[in-house]
């Protein structure tokens, strides 16, 4: 499977009044094609600092950071902003969706911005809302839609185009647990038809459902769980 | 529940052969009760003796079909519509351990969460994988019904382990490693 991230030795630091803060002190991380990696840990731990690395929108420290190809810290705004745009996209827990675009729209919009003509986007932006189930919802507006189908909506967005890598920062946060449920299935599906998805929970329960799971703790990854390799017979699971 | 109760609710739907009902007992279990086709026919031919069930027709195999009584009818109804009762408290192997290290000064309770945290989340994942395999597939509904359900159990006793370890934070209980093993072996290695 195609490498899409590899971030080696990351060190991101914060100024705390007289003080620093270590968010990530020497993190590894990969994501490959096809994979869906949770990232956990408590509040401080880091986790959200890493999905911001991944996404270009913090530039570590120290270490690098290679996102398809492109070397982050090294590269310059226009090439970082180019990386962003054709190969990252992010789900924030809190949507922003824009409020005065339909749902097409606003998926078709990181395409505009690239360049791609209006016709050619709302195409692109119809696939990715069929992609997540929503295909006939593209003339609504976000206020007419569910907090569920705004964040599938939101995935839409995140995975336009040619984009492989999906980016998801608590995306089941303020969702009940039957959306939050659909939500972690589309992130699945994405994964399956091979994109590499990344999402941030404090939910160690829900990071369970990723094919890897990514601990960290003060700035340190403190464990990593990886799915068996070796499928589990149907007469080993009953005990 | 016995093989019993479980004929006696799929002879309800209609009369049946001692085979097919083998694989419709296995398929509505979602495959976790492998029956061998003797145990089936020792059960109806018990449920005949206690007059819950009657052969019906004999087909050109030779094969005997069975259909329920009145009395298998008022049996199995009365079975579907009491609920079960569980022995409380359920002694699980997981929450001994767990709270065992909690009260032991010896071990570290926080580092025996962890293990089993990475234990149990490796069983959610190859669960959800399972799971995963078969959600297109409605004739599954018994197996993928019971993988959810299993899926709810690992994600509760993760969500659990969590709890320990905020409360043991919390409470500052967190008993210091002692070095009994470490002890014992440099004494073993000594002697030798």
């Amino acid at each position: 499977m195609k490498q899409l991230i590899s971030i080696r030795e990351a060190k991101k630091r914060y100024p705390n009044g007289t003080d620093v803060i270590h968010a990530l002190d020497g993190v590894d991380f990969d994501l490959h094609e096809g994979e869906l990696v949770a990232i956990t840990g408590r509040s401080g731990s880091g986790k959200s600092t890493l999905l911001k690395v991944c996404a270009g929108i913090e530039v570590v420290d120290g270490g690098t950071v290679t996102v398809a190809g492109t070397q982050l810290e090294k590269a310059t705004p226009a090439t970082l902003a180019a990386t962003r745009r054709h190969h990252i996209g992010v789900v924030f827990q809190q949507l922003n969706l824009l409020p005065s675009l339909t749902a097409l729209e606003n998926v078709a919009l990181p395409l505009e911005l690239d360049g791609v003509s209006v016709s050619e986007a709302n195409a692109q932006a119809q696939i990715a809302l069929n992609r997540v189930e929503l295909g006939d919802r593209g003339g609504q507006f976000p206020d007419q839609l569910s907090g569920g189908q705004r964040q599938r909506i939101a995935i839409a967005r995140g995975i336009v185009g040619t984009r492989k890598i999906l980016l998801a920062d608590e995306p089941t946060g303020a969702l009940d647990q039957r959306s939050g449920a659909q939500i972690l299935g589309l992130l699945r599906a994405q994964a399956d038809a091979g994109a590499g998805v990344v999402m941030v929970t404090h939910d160690r329960a829900l990071a369970g459902l990723a094919d890897r799971v990514v601990e960290l703790r003060d700035g340190v990854i403190s464990s990593v769980v990886s799915r068996p390799d070796v499928e589990t017979e149907l007469s080993e699971l009953w005990g | 529940m016995g093989i019993r109760e479980g004929l006696l609710v799929l002879l309800a739907s209609g009369a049946n052969y001692g085979y097919q009902l083998k694989l419709d007992f296995e398929q509505a279990t979602g495959e976790a009760w492998p029956l061998n086709i003797g145990q089936v026919y020792t059960t109806l031919q018990r449920l005949e003796r206690d007059g819950y069930v009657a052969e019906t027709t004999t087909d050109e195999e030779g094969r005997v079909a069975y259909a329920l009584t009145e009395s298998g009818t008022r049996e199995y109804r009365d079975w579907m519509t009491t609920p079960e009762q569980r022995p409380v408290p359920q002694r699980d192997e997981v929450a001994m351990k767990v709270l065992l290290a909690t009260v032991s000064d010896a071990v570290d309770a926080v580092e025996v969460i962890d293990e089993q945290r990475r234990a149990t989340m490796a069983n959610l994942q190859e669960y959800s994988r399972l799971r995963s395999g078969i959600e297109e597939n409605s004739a599954d509904l018994a197996l993928l019904l019971q993988l959810d359900r299993l899926i709810l159990l690992r994600q509760a006793e993760l969500r659990w382990l969590d709890d320990v370890e905020e409360r043991l934070a919390s409470t500052k209980r967190r008993p210091k490693h002692t070095t009994h093993t470490a002890t014992t072996g440099t004494k073993a290695k000594e002697s030798t």
